[in-house]
Formats: C-alpha cells, structure tokens, sequence
C-alpha cells in the first residue's frame, strides 16, 4: 500500500486530509510537525509528503530541505499552504516542494494531485 | 455530528482558548517575539481550519485577525491594549459561532451563520482599522457575504455560451452540423425561472414542455443543492438549457411574459466552421491518447499544474547543497505522472535524462526531456459521452444535474479508521464524557456486585453448614474487591479534571472585570494543576466566578482610595488550590477593605433576618457569617458585574450540593480570605446505616458528628421541643418516624434508652432518634430519578449487597 505522511499541526486538517486519503485506500501516517515528520522518516522513507507551511519547532520549508538532503528514496511532495502569493511558491519549490496547493483544497482535487503524484491511474 | 467537523470544533476551542491566554501573556510582556509567533500561528491555523467549512462569518473575521498579527509579528503595528480588546472581542466572537455551529450541527454540515454578517463585517473593519495601512481588501476575496460567495465560486462551472458546443456530446454535435449544413435553424436556449416563480404561477416545466421536441436538452440547478432538510422546495433554483430546431423569434414568442429569464441564441450564426471545428477535434485526437479522453477536470488540472511546477522547480538557479535530492524528488514526481497516465516511465527515457541532470548538477537535461513529451491538454478534447444519460435527465432533476462528475467527487469523504492507523504518537485521548459515566455506572454496580459474596459466604456457612466453601467465597472476595477498588480508583483518575480548567478563565475575566471598575489588580494563580473529580470541577465554576466577581467588585478598593489607606494603589487577588487528604481546598484572597461585621449587623437587622437580641449576642464572626444567610447582600447599589440577584447564599448551597463547605474570614481594611473546602470525588459515598420503623436508610458520614445512647428520662421538652444536654451542649431532638411520618414510637433497648444520631449541619447540632444505628458502608449514591425526584428529603437510593434498596437521607433538607 502506497503510504502518505501528512504533516500539519492543526488536527482538523490532518483528519481531512487522513479521510480524503484513507477512502481512496491510502496508508496515511501522521505529524504535528517538521521535526516529528523527521523522526517518521525512520520507518522509511514515505511515497507522498502532504506539508503544511507554517508549524512550530521545524515549518515545512525546514522539512522539506532536511527531506531532500537525506540520501533515500525521495517521494513528491505536496506543499499545502493558505498563502496565495507568489513568493511563498517559489520559496516552496526552491524548498523541496513538488507542486503547491492552496487551502482548503477540495477533496476531488486533491485526491485528483495524489494519484498522479503517487503513479495511480485517475479513472 | 461529522467527525471532521466535530474535531474542528474541539480544536478550535483549544485554539481559542491559548490564543486568549497569550493575549494575556502578552499583554503582561509586549515585547516577546515568541509569543507573538505563536499567536499569529494560532489564528492563522485556525483560519485554515475554518476554511475547511463553508462559514464565510467566521473565516473573515479570522483573516482580518491573522492579517493584523501579521503586522504585529512584522512590527508594522505596535501591540497595544486597544488592539488586544479587539482582537479578544473578535475571538469571543469566534467562540460564540463555535458554539452555536457545535448547537445546531445535526447534519454534519455547519449551520448557516449568515445572521451574524453583521458583527463579522464590523469585527473585521475594526481589526482592519488598526492596520498601519488599512488597505481596502477588494469585494471578491473578502466578499461581503455569503451570498456572494456561494455565487462567485459557482459562476465558473457554468458553461459559456462560447464553448457551448464542445460541451455537448459528440452524437448530438454532430448532428447538429449536419442539420446546420442543411440549413435548418437551430436555436440554444437557456432558460433560468425566477427563484419566486412558483408563487407567480408562472410553470416553468410547463413552459418547457410546450416547445417541440428539443434535439439535446439539459436541466440543472443554478446554485450546489442545499442538504435535504435545508431544501426549500418552493424555491426555483432550476436551469433549463435546450437546443432546437425552431426560429428565434418562436422561442421569444414563447417566452414573451419572462423575457429577462431567457437567453436565446440563434446557432447558425454560433456555430463555428464545421469543417475546422472537425479537423480540430481531429488534431486533438490525433495528439491524446484515448485514454486521456476520459480524464477528470481534477486530474487535468493536476497533471497541468504537476508538470508546470516541474518545469519551475526545474529552471530555479539556487544551486542548493542537496540538488540531488530535489532532482531526484522530481524525477519521482514525473515518472509517478507517467505511471498514472498508463504509460512506462521506462520506456520514455525518464530514467536517462534523470541520470544526466544528477552528473551534471543541473536541471537541463530533465527540462529538455519534459519539452520532448506530448503531455494532455488542460481542457479535454471532448466531454464526456452522456448523451443518452442527458434525454432522461430532464424528466428526474435530481438524478443527473449538469456537473455530475464533480458532483460524486465531492461528497463528504468516509473517515473510516483501519486497524494498522498508526496512532502510536497519540498520548492524549479525548473521550466523550458519557463514555466514561458508563464506565463509572458499571464499576458502580460492579462494586455492589460484589458485596453479595460475603451474604453468599454467610448463608453457605450458617444454612448449609459448608464452612470449607464459604471461606474460599471470602478468599475470592477479597481479590475481586481489590480488583474492584482498583478499578474504581482508575475510573475516577479518569475523570479527574485539574483545576485550571475553572481557573483559566479568571485572567481575562479579572481584567474585564478590573478594567470595567477602574481597579488595578494584580491575579496570583497557585496549584492550578490540583485535581478532582469532574463534577466537582464543574460545580465550582459558577460560585468560584461569582466569588472573584465579589472580591473585585465589593473587596477591592480604587487605586485613589488604596493610596489613601496607605496600600499599594495595585490591589492584590490569590486564587490558590490544593489537595488536603481527601479534600480539595480552593482559596481566595485579596488584601481590599474586608467586611466589616458592624455593618452586617447592621445591615442584618435592617433586612429583619436578625432579631435585637441576636443583635447583641453575635460575635464578629458570626455577623460575617451572616451574609451567607438568604436574602442578604451588601451592596449599596446593584452593580452591573456582582449584583445580579445572586446572593453568597446561593453560592454556599452552590457548594454545599457538592458536600463542600466555604468559610469567610476577613478583616476591615486588610482584606478577605475565602476556603472552600470540597470533597476530590463523589462517586463514592460513605453512609451510615439507621433502622426505624423496621427500615433501614443510610445518612451520609460527613453528616454525622456523632451517635449515642439517650436515657428517655434526660430527654426534656424545652419550648415544645424535645432537647437533651450532651457534654454541656443543649441538643434538640426529633425522631426520624415524625420526620418521614411513619405512625410508629421509637423503639428503645432494654435499659430505655434511645438511639440518637447526631447530625451537624453548618455549625448546629442536632439529634436524630432512630431505632438502632448500624454499620457504615460505602455506596454509588444514584440521584432519584423520574416522580420521586422532587422528594427533596433524601439524596438518593442505593443498592445493597443483597440485593435491596436502601434510601439515603438528606439530613439538610429533611430538617
């Protein structure tokens, strides 16, 4: 099964997320933030990282730099921010990020950027 | 209730909650950068979260508060009082649609809020009004309601007539070419009834109906349909759309008495070159697979904007240390994009220009090899074939609506939980409360479960004579009854809340509250970490707040008036706890002017609660004491904080219900010092059982001061009542069978004398005679329920061992 790492702090956000994920029959992991999504790391690396930008003790920008430099297998990630400025998405891909989706993202559209990002047919 | 739903409500009180108490904080020490982060991380996930749910009330109000702390982090705005009452108001603000979405949720979509659009409009202007610049948000991303909302973000899924054609089936396309070609005149209409329609007797299916037989016709809705219950049926939210083979000026004919509501448009002038129109779809073809043909509008969108980052990530010159890793991620991302669109990365050379990109440090090579790919187009080359599905439309509305794809897709999602969900980083668990009364009530019976072994072991010995068997039944009994108690003592620690759940809410309210009067105060918290038994907790909440209220309001001076008494112009309140053996001691302070027993006695006389001779007997501490007493308050005016009709009387018996006790000491002019002593639980209970009349009723421990013997020749009647001196100290007596009305005497002993059970309620004594007093027990005290709970005389019913009902008596109220 493929498996999803969502990091957020808000627990609202990782439930929506974990049941988007879930129905579509995702293993999906969770972290509070970058730091404990780190330590996840240990039991693999992961297939797709759901990011949250702004948490405490390590953000998703700090994250995903940790992520890329670590000589593993390096899953896509998906950056979920509540920004829409332009700025913020390019700090995003120059971060590690793969692509960058604003909140609140509705579940048909992010279920639509989890199966391409994870290789599964959309039909 | 939706679990996501219920979760943002759960999350969103914590969020409000910390955000108050760094308001404070910060209020206290404005210059820690820390603590702002933290609070615009807070509001700003909180407005994430809301932005989860369609409450456009609460996500405005939020944003304006996430944007002014963004300039307070950014050091544009200064913090400052003003802007710390704004944002508590906009915060309380928040709490209040919190709860009246957790109130009114039935569904689990949250309840329409738009009543208070106002307040959001004005909260949110006011917090923006604090901003250095102030900028004027434009109308579409702070739009004024929610309304206009919902309308913007459903204008663009309607199709425009432009591309009306490419999204009709390609059956009904093409032999609208043909009868094009032929010369027929074809004519599109659209057609969207007035919401008020019905009531105009206007019948739109009707109207519909009466047009020939149309070549492709579609219904819809204008607006997503509300959920069933919210459905107002007799609103028209229909869209008729239909094309025929009629002339114009038919169809304006046809719609003469609503002509705003319809929109014509003669095709043969529309219609693109068919021939072109052909090729086009033709090329479109020729480059997509047909596979791809079959994609969602989603997965379009994401393929585009997956590849479109790429190619971004791709051209970023930064050069980091860990380039691989970014390339890598990328190559990842491209061959899962390719995987997903049925196609073997392997055989497109991914896998090669990846290698290239990693030796050379660069993006280029990846860049080129994306260039080289022929990729799906944003939009799709033909819609989907529903053209069979469209004719029976029509006649079922709600069975196929104009965008059925996204329809499905967004039905609220299954949070389905599996058993391998990986919940080892959850420490915390939080259990709906009646869960836990479950368990509560099942240890309860367990408890008395148990008692029946010893009457088992009793009757095993004594009737059949088994004394082998009935000293095993003990044996095992005392191991289920350690497990039990265990349990039980478990249980309990479960529902044990610490203090500062009653607590946290006296820093904001002692500000409130100070500022309201023009006092200074100073709030000193001790051992908010204490612990007790949840109800206990909760009873405390509203006597504890009217308590503070009273020390602010009536205890603490004016800074003028402080200064003139020689005290430090800051008035000084504690608020302590912490646990003395079984009990929980809750303590507040404050050095204001104390109570002066000359004018509770004064006072006391003048409301007729004390005679003149009382007047004069009284001690200092007595007179205090009196406020306690019904009726009585101090007050010289009644003030908009304390003065709400709410006596100390009713706080004492506030917390008298919970068999707590409170008592008063103070000094004039050096403050008041309030204890309230409360028991940690309740959920168990010690009694002691009495026997009258043949009964057996159990009267709460911490009742009884004492039980003794009584000679019926020292009882004396005294003023028409029965009194007896016990150690010096006149007692009055009254017999429990007249207390409950039961038509027997007392029984005494052998030597004559009576039973007497001492009882202590506040300070008095009195003697209760009964027949016999028995063993103590504990109990699981139930409340009487249903038409016996108005009898106000006992407290409760509880199981015995053996099976009976033993009520308990409520010593207070009987008397």
């Amino acid at each position: 099964m493929k498996r999803i790492l969502v990091i957020d702090d808000a627990a609202t956000v990782r439930l929506y997320h974990r049941g988007i994920l879930e129905s579509a029959g995702f293993e999906v992991s969770e972290a509070v933030n970058g730091l404990e999504a780190l330590e996840r790391l240990a039991e693999g690396p992961f297939d797709l990282y759901l990011v949250d930008i702004n948490m405490p003790k390590l953000d998703g920008y700090g994250f995903l730099r940790e992520l890329r430099a670590k000589d593993i297998p390096q899953g896509p990630a998906i950056m979920v921010s509540t920004e829409a400025e332009d700025n913020d998405q390019r700090r995003a891909y120059a971060s590690g990020a793969n692509i960058y989706l604003i909140k609140p993202v509705k579940p048909a559209r992010l279920l639509a950027h989890v199966l391409t990002l994870l290789g599964e047919s959309h039909s | 209730m939706n679990p996501l739903l219920n979760q943002f409500l759960t999350e969103g009180r914590d969020f409000l909650e910390a955000i108050g108490a760094k308001l404070l904080e910060l209020e206290r020490a404005p210059e820690q950068g820390a603590l702002i982060d933290d609070l615009f991380r807070l509001v700003h996930t909180l407005k994430g979260n809301s932005g989860l749910f369609d409450i456009p009330e609460m996500t405005r109000v939020l944003h304006a508060a996430e944007d002014l702390m963004d300039a307070v982090r950014d050091g544009r705005v200064a913090f400052s009082r003003e802007l710390a009452d704004q944002l508590l108001e906009a915060m309380d603000f928040v709490s209040l649609l919190i709860d009246e979405i957790a109130e009114a949720s039935t569904d689990g979509q949250p309840p329409s809020t738009s009543h208070h659009a106002k307040d959001a409009v004005r909260l949110g202007a006011a917090l923006r009004e604090l901003m250095p610049e102030h900028p004027q948000t434009p109308a579409v991303s702070d739009a004024p309601d929610a309304a206009s909302v919902s309308a913007g973000t459903e204008s663009g899924s309607r199709p425009e007539t432009d591309d009306l054609l490419d999204n009709l089936p390609e059956s009904v396309r093409h032999d609208i070419q043909d009868r094009l070609a032929a010369g027929e005149p074809l004519c599109w209409l659209r057609y969207r009834p007035e919401e008020e329609c019905f009531f105009k007797g206007e019948d739109p299916f009707f109207q519909i109906a009466q047009l020939p037989e149309p070549l492709w016709r579609r219904l819809g809705a204008r607006e997503d349909w509300p959920p069933l219950p919210e459905l107002d049926a007799y609103r028209c939210v229909l869209e008729f759309e239909l094309i025929l083979s009629v002339e114009a000026e038919t169809l304006v004919e046809h719609f003469r008495y609503v002509p705003d509501q319809v929109e014509i448009r003669s095709l043969s002038a529309a219609m693109p070159d068919p021939a072109a129109s052909a090729s086009s779809s033709e090329s479109q073809s020729e480059s997509e697979p047909s596979s791809w043909a079959g994609l969602s509008p989603e997965a379009r969108e994401s393929i585009c904007l997956t590849l479109e980052a790429q190619r971004e990530i791709l051209v970023l010159s930064d050069n980091p240390s860990w380039l691989g890793g970014r390339l890598r991620a990328v190559g990842a991302t491209l061959a899962a994009l390719l995987t997903s669109l049925g196609r073997d990365p392997a055989a497109t050379g991914l896998e090669t220009a990846l290698e290239a990109a990693l030796a050379t440090d660069s993006g280029t090579y990846l860049l080129r090899w994306l260039d080289h790919q022929t990729w799906p187009a944003s939009k799709p080359a033909a819609p989907e074939p529903i053209a069979e599905t469209v004719r029976e439309a029509i006649m079922a509305p709600t069975a196929t609506d104009s965008s059925p794809a996204t329809k499905t897709a967004d039905e609220p999602v299954k949070f389905g939980r599996r058993a391998d969900d990986q919940l080892a980083t959850v420490r915390t668990l939080k259990v709906d409360q009646t869960k836990i009364d479950r368990l509560m009530n099942l240890i309860g019976e367990m408890v008395v479960a148990k008692n029946a072994l010893p009457y088992l072991a009793a009757r095993a010995e004594e009737r059949y004579g088994v004394r082998e068997l009935a000293r095993e039944i003990k044996t095992q009994y005392s191991v289920i009854n350690r497990i039990a108690e265990e349990m039980q003592d478990a249980i309990m620690q479960v529902r044990m809340l610490p203090v500062s759940f009653v607590f946290q809410r006296f820093p904001r309210l002692v500000r409130d509250v100070a500022h309201k009067l023009g006092k200074d105060v100073r709030l000193v918290m001790e051992g908010e970490s204490t612990e007790a038994d949840k109800n206990i907790i909760e009873a405390l909440a509203d006597p504890l707040i009217h308590l503070v209220r009273n020390s602010l309001d009536h205890g603490l001076e004016s800074p003028e008036q402080r200064r003139a008494a020689g005290k430090p112009p800051e008035g000084r309140l504690t608020i302590s706890a912490r646990q003395e053996s079984d009990r929980v001691l809750i303590e507040i302070t404050d050095d204001g002017r104390g109570i002066d027993p000359d004018v509770i006695r004064r006072k006391a006389y003048e409301k007729k609660i004390i005679d003149e001779t009382t007047l004069e007997r009284l001690s200092d501490q007595e007179a205090i004491n009196l406020i306690f007493a019904a009726g009585f308050s101090t007050a010289e005016q009644v003030t908009d904080l304390s003065g709400r009709g709410v006596g100390m009387d009713v706080v004492r018996n506030a917390i008298a219900r919970v068999h707590g006790s409170i008592d008063l000491r103070s000094r004039v002019g050096e403050g008041t010092h309030l204890r309230l002593s409360l028991p940690l639980s309740m959920a168990v209970t010690n009694v002691m059982i009495i026997e009258s009349a043949g009964q057996r009723f159990g009267v709460p421990m911490d009742a009884v001061a004492e039980t003794v013997r009584v000679a019926r020749r020292d009882i004396r009647v005294i003023k028409k009542r029965l009194t007896t001196v016990l150690r010096g100290r006149l007692v009055p007596l009254v017999a429990l069978n007249d207390l409950l009305a039961l038509d027997t005497p007392q029984i005494a002993n052998d030597d004559d004398e009576l039973a007497v059970l001492v009882v202590r309620i506040e300070k008095e004594y009195l003697g209760i005679i009964v027949d016999d007093c028995r063993e103590t027990i504990d109990i699981i005290l139930k409340p009487l329920a249903g038409f016996l709970g108005d009898l106000t005389g006992y407290s409760g019913s509880a199981l015995l061992g053996d099976g009976s009902v033993l009520l308990i008596l409520n010593p207070r109220e009987l008397l």
